[in-house]
Order: structure tokens, then C-alpha cells, then sequence
């Protein structure tokens, strides 16, 4: 390809700082956390329907309880290293998307925290449910935001891997 | 990864890596981990979520494991790959000792389950002392363009970080009866090892300065090692006066004075000036 061509299809991309290299990598670490979603939402659906189905309330030590939420810290975690990694390598979208989704997470948190705190049962009152669904609600709008995320690295590369760009 | 070329590129220039201040953030997070969860072990009895004590552990852990991996990766990219690994490691082993947390939060009056957690979260923060201590040292002699040959101060300092965190180990397993002989002999060993390797960073600090290698001397180091040994003392001295009267503030007050042993160190191994570069900014 033309150097004026390759600068053609460069104009516009936001392709970053990081290199291909680095960028492979923060689009495995986008599928891991897609990994983790999954166990979030199986994890999270397991309890929803087994556990708190009935009149049953969950503890913060029952297992599948302790699974979810290991499986949200390492959500979290992965999402913000995608986020910081989208401010400090000037992928400004990245950035936003990921932050975006950081945001949904910290307030879907509290959530699930006001669901243990006000009983942890369906039936434990208006309050545990309004805490609940601010959890599933903000979980899934930061699966979307991550997927956006994850679609900008992924055009990143195929623009770098096109222009014959390390 | 990056190759070498571009690691060398992207880390070279001093001053700009910003892997060195997040590395400077976690160790802080690790020290607020540390006091919190001491002061939640001697002060909370009736342990739960809710409590503003454990609350402030949890959010000082959580911010721990996130720059633990945030620094993990960061250093990926770089191509530091020991830094990196390392991070990873105490990233994993930090993730599971926190669940063993929410397990206490669910049977907090179970005896097996107290010790595991204390232990499991004192391993943890006691792996994290010369991970963080390492990862600081290696990413800041890259960003100063140094030769990263391990100098005899920085393994010393490695070594000190090591005892001093086999110390905390020992001291959190004397809270369990059926250990309590043995980890206090092991507390007190080590914590002797440790005032031991803190002195011989001093003295090695201080020989660096003399003869044919005055221009690798760092006057900050010197400092920083003798207020870690100052600290290191002060802690020797609160277990004592804890032993002979059972007065739990003395044993707060030591466990925070070996947070400060760990801060003197690692801004010891970090030392952000050499003799040179004072040299050159006095002319």
C-alpha cells in the first residue's frame, strides 16, 4: 500500500499510541472480561432463580454468593485496566466507553450491596428489590459499554494490521 | 508485548513512566490495607459488612488489587515481564484471600475460619512488601536510565522487605492458640532478622559513598534506610512493652510503625535522586 494511501486510511481511526503488539494484548484481557461477564451472569441468574426464587434470602458467605462476587472484582478490575489503558495510550473513545461502563459497575455494586444489607430475599421489601434491579439493570448497560470498548480496540487492529503498521 | 526497542523507547525518558506513580499508589494502598485490617482485627469484635471499620479495609483491599493489576498490566505492555508476572501472581493470590474475607463476614464467630482469614490476608499483604518493593525498584532505575545490575543495597532491601513481611506472617498466626509458642519464637527471629538486614542497608548505603564508587552514593537512601531502622526499633519496642503489659494500643502502634519500616524502605529502593543529578542541579 501507498505511504499517501496508508495516511488515507489512518485519517480518522483512532488507532492510539500502543502499538499492534499492545493492543493484541488489551483485546485478550476484552475477551477474558467477557469470560467473567458470563460467570457473572450464570453466577447471578443461579442465585436469582435457585436461591432467592422462593422465599429464601442469600448470605455474603454462601458459595455461590462468594463466586459472584469474585467474578465482580475481576469485572471491575479488568474493565478499569481497560479504561486507564484507553486514557494513557490516547484512545479517547476506549477511554469513555470503558469509563462509562466502570461507572455502571460502581453504582451496580451499591446495589447489590443495599440487596445483602435490606435482607437479600424477594420478598425482604421494596428496598431490596429497587437494589436489585439497579444491580442487573447497570450490569448489562456495562456489558454493552465494554462491548463498545472492545469493538473500538478490535477496529484499532484491523487499521494498524491494514496499513502494515507496528 | 513490546519488543525491546519499544520498551526501551517507552520507558527511557525520566520522569514520564507512569507505571512508577501507580507502583507509588499501590504500595500506599497496601500500607492502608494493612493499618485497617490490623485495626479491624484487635478493635472489631463482632464483625459485619456494615461496620465503618470493615468498610474502610474493604475499599482500601479493593483499591490495592486494582492498581495490583492495573500495574500488572501496564508493566505487559512495557515489556517488563518479571514486573508483570509478579503483579499477576499477587493479583490472583489477593482476589482469593479477599473472598476468604467474605467468609468470615458470613460465620464471623468461627474460630478455624478467623485464623485462615487472618493468615490467608496476612500472607497476602506480607507477598505484596517485596513484590511492590521489586516492581518499584526495577521501573524506576528503566525511567532514570540507570544500569539495572541489582546493586548490594537493593538486595538487601529485597531481603529486608522478605523478613519483615515473614515477620508480619508469625506475628498474625500468634492470635491462633495452637500456634501461639512457635510464631511468637518466629515473630521475634524474625523481626530480629529484619532490624538486622534494615541496619546492613544503612551501612551498605553509606559505603556506597566512599572510595571509587562515590558517584552511584544516594544521600536519600542513607536517610531513608536510618528511618526505617529508627522505625523498625520503635515497632521492636512497642512488642516488648505489649508482652510485659497486654495492652492491645502498643500492638496497633507496632503494627503501624512496621507499615512505616515498609514506606522508609521502599522509597529507599526508590530513591528519586542520585549524588550526580544533586551535583548537577547545585551548578
Amino acid at each position: 500500500m501507498e505511504e499517501a494511501q496508508k495516511d488515507a486510511t489512518l485519517k480518522g481511526e483512532e488507532v492510539g499510541n500502543l502499538g499492534l503488539i499492545g493492543l493484541r494484548l488489551t483485546l485478550r484481557l476484552c475477551y477474558a472480561n467477557f469470560i467473567v461477564y458470563l460467570v457473572l451472569y450464570v453466577t447471578g441468574m443461579y442465585i436469582n432463580i435457585y436461591i432467592t426464587g422462593g422465599v429464601n434470602t442469600i448470605g455474603i458467605s454462601d458459595l455461590s454468593n462468594m463466586i459472584h462476587m469474585v467474578a465482580a472484582i475481576l469485572n471491575f478490575v479488568f474493565t478499569f485496566i481497560v479504561m486507564v489503558v484507553g486514557f494513557l495510550y490516547a484512545m479517547r473513545k476506549v477511554a469513555m466507553f470503558s469509563l462509562g461502563a466502570v461507572v455502571c459497575l460502581i453504582v451496580g455494586t451499591l446495589g447489590g450491596i443495599v440487596f445483602l444489607e435490606t435482607g437479600g430475599g424477594r420478598l425482604s421489601g421494596a428496598l431490596t428489590l429497587a437494589g436489585g434491579w439497579i444491580m442487573s439493570i447497570l450490569f448489562m448497560l456495562a456489558l454493552f459499554l465494554s462491548y463498545y470498548a472492545t469493538i473500538k480496540v478490535m477496529r484499532a487492529i484491523k487499521v494498524l494490521e491494514a496499513t502494515n503498521r507496528t | 508485548m513490546l519488543g525491546p526497542l519499544q520498551h526501551k523507547a517507552a520507558t527511557s525518558t525520566p520522569g514520564t513512566n507512569p507505571l512508577l506513580y501507580l507502583i507509588y499508589l499501590q504500595a500506599i494502598s497496601l500500607a492502608f490495607t494493612y493499618v485497617a485490617g490490623i485495626w479491624v482485627a484487635i478493635t472489631v469484635h463482632n464483625i459485619s459488612f456494615n461496620l465503618p471499620e470493615v468498610l474502610e479495609h474493604g475499599l482500601a483491599s479493593s483499591v490495592f488489587v486494582l492498581l495490583t493489576g492495573l500495574v500488572g498490566f501496564i508493566a505487559a505492555l512495557q515489556g517488563q515481564r518479571k514486573v508483570s508476572i509478579y503483579n499477576f501472581v499477587l493479583f490472583l493470590i489477593t482476589v482469593l484471600t479477599g473472598s476468604t474475607g467474605f467468609a468470615l463476614l458470613g460465620n464471623p464467630t468461627d474460630a478455624t475460619q478467623i485464623a485462615i482469614t487472618n493468615l490467608s490476608m496476612m500472607a497476602s499483604v506480607a507477598i505484596g512488601m517485596p513484590i511492590t518493593g521489586f516492581s518499584l525498584a526495577k521501573v524506576s532505575s528503566i525511567s532514570r536510565g540507570i544500569a539495572q545490575d541489582l546493586s548490594p543495597v537493593a538486595f538487601m532491601t529485597y531481603i529486608a522487605l522478605g523478613a519483615l513481611s515473614l515477620t508480619i506472617i508469625a506475628g498474625a498466626a500468634v492470635a491462633s492458640t495452637p500456634l501461639y509458642a512457635f510464631a511468637v519464637v518466629t515473630h521475634v527471629g524474625f523481626a530480629a532478622l529484619t532490624v538486622a538486614l534494615v541496619l546492613g542497608v544503612l551501612v551498605v548505603s553509606i559505603l556506597e559513598g566512599s572510595g571509587a564508587s562515590a558517584s552511584n552514593w544516594e544521600p536519600q537512601r542513607v536517610a531513608y534506610s536510618l528511618l526505617g531502622l529508627a522505625s523498625v526499633s520503635v515497632a521492636g519496642g512497642d512488642g516488648v512493652i505489649y508482652l510485659t503489659s497486654g495492652d492491645l494500643s502498643y500492638l496497633v502502634v507496632m503494627a503501624e510503625v512496621a507499615v512505616l519500616v515498609y514506606a522508609f524502605l521502599m522509597i529507599a529502593i526508590g530513591a528519586p535522586y542520585r549524588w550526580g543529578t544533586l551535583a548537577r542541579r547545585r551548578r
